[in-house]
């Protein structure tokens, strides 16, 4: 993947007309990550859904552009959009519960996305499932791949999530809020997971309210606040010398005090 | 899974009661001590004895051989009932949260008309228009029964297809019916089970209503609702006959909910 470009993206409910996301330009290009934040409600969530092209268009209005390497993605139909999905695009919700089939072991869910998306035979996709499960910091494959999703812990099918974008070797990786139920030893693992996957090449849209992630991932920040983008700018900078007041209101909500090195984080 | 089953002890349970009536039905001309409609008016309302372990009831009928055969007509019509019911609710119910909103609201509008005529309205006018025999029993229960069967499925699925992993399962190309086949039923197969397994209990009380009605199966018919009807009357001079197949009625539904909830428990993982 070159970049993934979104131009004026705006989302609105169509029985009401204020937008719900207003006008927001972004680029993330390859090995780079992008993140919003924002308190709850501001629509980060939104943005990401728009891009993914998951809002019902019967309650969402869409408009702009988001485009992946020059070919537009918003009102891709599905059949199409299965082509992007999975194989060059990968989305890690919020809920890693609920965004694993809870009747299917892990080893055939992986199984299953890896012979939907790639030739391989039934060998190869089982060390290719083992690897990434490696890299993405789960040592006990074969009890990884046995279990059921009910058997492990948030922290561990986070990185199944994130095992399963290294295996399809996604070059777009949207994450909505994916530390949101960790606490900070499992946040930081699973920040340092998106943080391998961006070293191998994958580009990382990620979502989060929380300062301390986004310092520990780095890159490119969209603070958002009702919607629109309040500042922008490298993380560090911007959490070092914010700009606007709101952010300004963030850093000091965050836990952090201005001493902390990023290592901390 | 199933090694899992067997070191249930809610499961063994359930299963121990499932397996004492399907002998029992399986086995009923070795098991019954009579033939379980001879009268014999000499021995009318006998107490137990050898002969007669349970007694008798008013027409002189052995009590124990009219439950041992009742457990045949029962299962008889409770499995047939049930397979139909389960299939027709999985395919309609899943059909209407996947099939897209016309199909949806279509289905809806049908079950809701069916579900807002009582049940036994329904099974009386279908028995009425098909006569009575077991053919007419089961189709009736169907009829009256498949709106709710249907809702429930639909009520488990719509709440599975809001969930991440389905979008996913989209997103990634997966057709519908691989959709609803490999990840849509197997998630709503323990609570639909659960459902299922009180279904026994309430089909075998429909036939029970039949029979207090006059339709449904022949009156002389060994059936567990239809001896719980005729012992009403003598509720205070023989309040055994009523509870006999009460018992019996009690032991098949106990046996099918406790495994039901067993299988739901180990399907879920959590057993």
């Amino acid at each position: 993947m070159r970049e993934l470009c979104a131009n004026e993206l705006t989302v609105s409910l169509k029985r009401e007309g204020k937008p719900l996301v207003d006008k927001i330009s972004f680029r993330l290009g390859e090995g780079k990550s992008l993140i919003l934040l924002g308190e709850s409600g501001c629509g980060k969530t939104m943005t990401c859904r728009a891009v993914m092209g998951l809002l019902e268009k019967r309650r969402f209005h869409v408009s702009g552009s988001v485009s992946l390497d020059g070919s537009e993605l918003l009102g891709l139909s599905e059949k199409k959009r299965a082509g992007v999905y999975g194989k060059r695009l990968a989305f890690i919700p919020q809920n890693p519960m609920t965004a694993l089939d809870p009747s299917v072991s892990i080893g055939r869910q992986m199984d299953e996305t890896l012979r939907l998306h790639t030739k391989l035979n039934s060998t190869r996709r089982r060390a290719r499932i083992c690897s990434s499960l490696l890299e993405s910091g789960l040592e006990e494959t074969e009890r990884v791949c046995r279990a059921r999703p009910n058997m492990l812990s948030g922290g561990m099918l986070q990185r199944v999530l994130i095992a399963v974008a290294l295996s399809t070797g996604a070059e777009l990786v949207i994450a909505d809020e994916p530390t949101t139920a960790l606490d900070v030893v499992l946040r930081n693992e699973t920040v340092d997971a998106f943080v391998h996957l961006r070293e191998k090449g994958a580009a990382v849209l990620f979502v989060t309210h929380d300062f301390a992630a986004a310092l520990r991932l780095g890159g490119e920040v969209l603070v958002m606040r009702e919607g629109t983008v309040v500042e922008r700018g490298d993380v560090r900078e911007v959490w070092a010398s914010p700009g606007s007041e709101y952010t300004k209101a963030l850093v000091r909500a965050s836990a952090l005090s201005k001493g902390t090195s990023y290592a901390d984080c | 899974m199933i090694k899992r089953l067997f070191r249930n002890p809610q499961a063994i349970l359930g299963l121990a009661l499932i397996l004492i009536v399907l002998l029992a039905a399986l086995l009923s001309p070795l098991l019954a001590p009579h033939d379980p409609n001879a009268t014999d008016l000499t021995k009318k309302y006998v107490p137990p004895c050898p002969e007669y372990p349970l007694g008798a009831d008013e027409l002189g009928r052995c009590e124990l051989s009219r439950l041992i055969y009742g457990a045949r007509a029962s299962l008889g019509i409770s499995v047939p009932v049930l397979l139909i019911l389960a299939v027709l609710g999985l395919f309609l119910g899943a059909l209407s949260a996947c099939g897209g909103r016309v199909l949806d609201h279509i289905l809806t509008f049908v079950c809701d008309t069916f579900i807002s005529f009582p049940q036994l309205v329904i099974a009386i006018a279908i028995i009425g228009i098909l006569g009575t025999g077991v053919r007419s029993v089961i189709l009736s229960i169907v009829v009256a029964m498949w709106a709710w069967f249907a809702r429930m499925v639909r009520s488990y699925a719509t709440l599975e297809m809001g969930k991440d992993y389905i979008l996913a399962a989209r997103l990634s190309g997966c057709g519908t019916v691989k959709l609803i086949c490999l990840h849509l039923i197997p998630n709503i197969l323990p609570q639909f089970l659960v459902y299922l397994s009180t279904g026994v209990a309430s089909s075998i009380l429909m036939v029970s209503g039949f029979a207090f009605l006059g339709l449904g199966l022949p009156p002389e018919t060994a059936e567990w609702g239809g001896m719980l009807s005729s012992a009403r009357g003598t509720i205070y001079t023989h309040p055994e006959m009523l509870v006999y197949p009460g018992i019996c009625i009690l032991i098949a539904a106990a046996g099918f909910n406790l495994f039901g909830e067993a299988l739901r428990d180990e399907l879920e993982g959590e057993g």
